[in-house]
């Protein structure tokens, strides 16, 4: 899994969010590193929709803009699952390595 | 600028989506993210203009593994292979050609009109460029298994075959070039039906796996080798060698065009196969009686080009699909 990809499915686990929900709550999770475009995150959506990983919850019309939210799935709270004990599994490795070589992890 | 303008350049933006819904759904969000701001930012305008263009062609019909670009790439590749045949019996119709001989149909004979050698190599040059640029970009939409990739290829190696045969024929004898324009014609008549409809034309020819882009690639590069040299005129020594070797090459790019087809419909394709390929000499025998319009050359040529036409409405008739593709790793294309 992309790490996007990954951080979409994240901003998505607590609560629906619409499309710029999603694009700021995948910025402040990794601390700005990660800035999703429109298309991009529209793309990832399309592709996590058509997997199952992610639906539409709810149309919206705010201030006469459409805003569509966004929710995840079961499905796609197992492949978050799966994914982050696979990130988490691989960090205790590396973290247990660097403490063998004797250097502290960050 | 007010938020009014603002919203008009993001509208003019979301409107590239062709679905109405998302491209609401895009105007807000780029009207959200470009808050406090004259313009939406470019890099957010590019990046939802590339999506959304990918989201125009890659509109697939229910089923298919690609959109109505790599659809229609597919019915274009097979007459990749129909213009590369036919390529050949140009080819070898020139070696038939005596040297020098008078004849009023024969526009050029090879040694002078330095206007017509010029177009002559313009044009085959032209060719050579445009199959290997095809070639490139086979080899590219292989590596990288990009779905507009592959249209591009199939569009660029079909133009690339259709030039070569022109700037073979265009020397020979003018009044093939009207001939060879109404095939070209015809073949952007069936390129675009294809583009306009989805249905079992298309999914009859959405079978070409990624493998066979890359020997595509190859394939059209060994072809258009040969093919940058036959501006100039017959006889030379060595020529006939590379010349059978071209034929040699675009005989077994059919055969390679034929072999992902006969997977998935064996009896039918195999039926075709069948008549196409004894159809090849039949097609040399005909070009070889030029001067004549209604040649047989050319009505089995015009056959050839109508044959994915033919497969598709069998397809619609007698209800066939494919069987799915599986999708490239990760899911990404595009």
């Amino acid at each position: 899994m992309q790490e996007p990809t990954f951080l979409i499915l994240t901003a998505l686990a607590d609560e629906a969010r619409h499309g710029y929900g999603v694009m700021q709550e995948v910025t402040e999770l990794s601390s700005g590193r990660v800035s999703l475009r429109p298309g991009t995150l529209y793309a990832a959506l399309d592709r996590l929709v058509d997997e199952g990983l992610v639906a539409v919850e709810r149309e919206e019309v705010v201030g006469g803009r459409l805003r569509r939210y966004y929710r995840l799935t079961g499905a796609g709270a197992t492949a978050l699952g799966e994914e982050s004990a696979r990130l988490t599994a691989n960090a205790a490795a590396a973290r247990s390595r660097l403490r063998k070589a004797g250097v502290t992890p960050a | 600028m007010s938020d009014l303008a603002l919203e008009r350049r993001c509208r003019w933006v979301a409107r590239t989506y062709p679905d109405a819904v998302r491209a609401e759904e895009v105007l807000t969000t780029l009207m959200e993210s470009s808050e406090g701001r004259r313009a939406p930012r470019l890099g957010d305008v590019l990046n939802v203009l590339w999506h959304a263009l990918r989201v125009r062609l890659g509109s697939t019909a229910p089923g298919t593994r690609f959109g109505r670009v790599g659809d229609a790439a597919s019915i274009a590749v097979v007459m990749l292979g129909v213009m590369q045949v036919s390529a050949a019996a140009a080819l070898t119709y020139r070696l038939y050609e005596p040297a020098g001989r008078e004849n009023p149909d024969v526009f050029y004979d090879g040694s002078h009109h330095m206007t017509l050698i010029f177009y002559d190599r313009s044009l085959t040059y032209a060719a050579a460029f445009a199959t290997l640029l095809g070639a490139a970009t086979a080899a590219a939409a292989c590596l990288g298994r990009v779905r507009l990739a592959r249209a591009l290829t199939a569009v660029t190696a079909v133009t690339g075959g259709a030039l070569v045969v022109l700037a073979q024929e265009w020397t020979v004898d003018p009044t093939f070039v009207s001939g060879w324009a109404m095939i070209a014609a015809a073949i952007s008549v069936v390129f675009a039906l294809a583009v306009l409809f989805t249905g079992a034309v298309a999914r009859a020819t959405t079978l070409v796996p990624t493998w066979w882009w890359g020997m595509s690639a190859i394939l059209c590069a060994v072809v258009a080798m040969p093919t940058i040299d036959t501006g100039r005129g017959p006889g030379e020594s060595g020529r006939i060698g590379v010349l059978l070797l071209a034929y040699a090459f675009q005989v077994l790019l059919l055969i390679v065009l034929a072999t992902p087809l006969l997977r998935t419909f064996p009896y039918l394709w195999a039926g075709l196969t069948m008549l196409l390929v004894p159809a090849v000499p039949f097609l040399v025998i005909g070009m070889d009686d030029h001067n004549t319009p209604t040649r047989p050359g050319y009505v089995v040529l015009m056959t050839l080009l109508m044959w994915p036409v033919v497969v598709g409405t069998l397809a619609v008739v007698l209800r066939i699909r494919p069987r799915p593709m599986a999708g490239p790793p990760g899911g990404g294309d595009g």
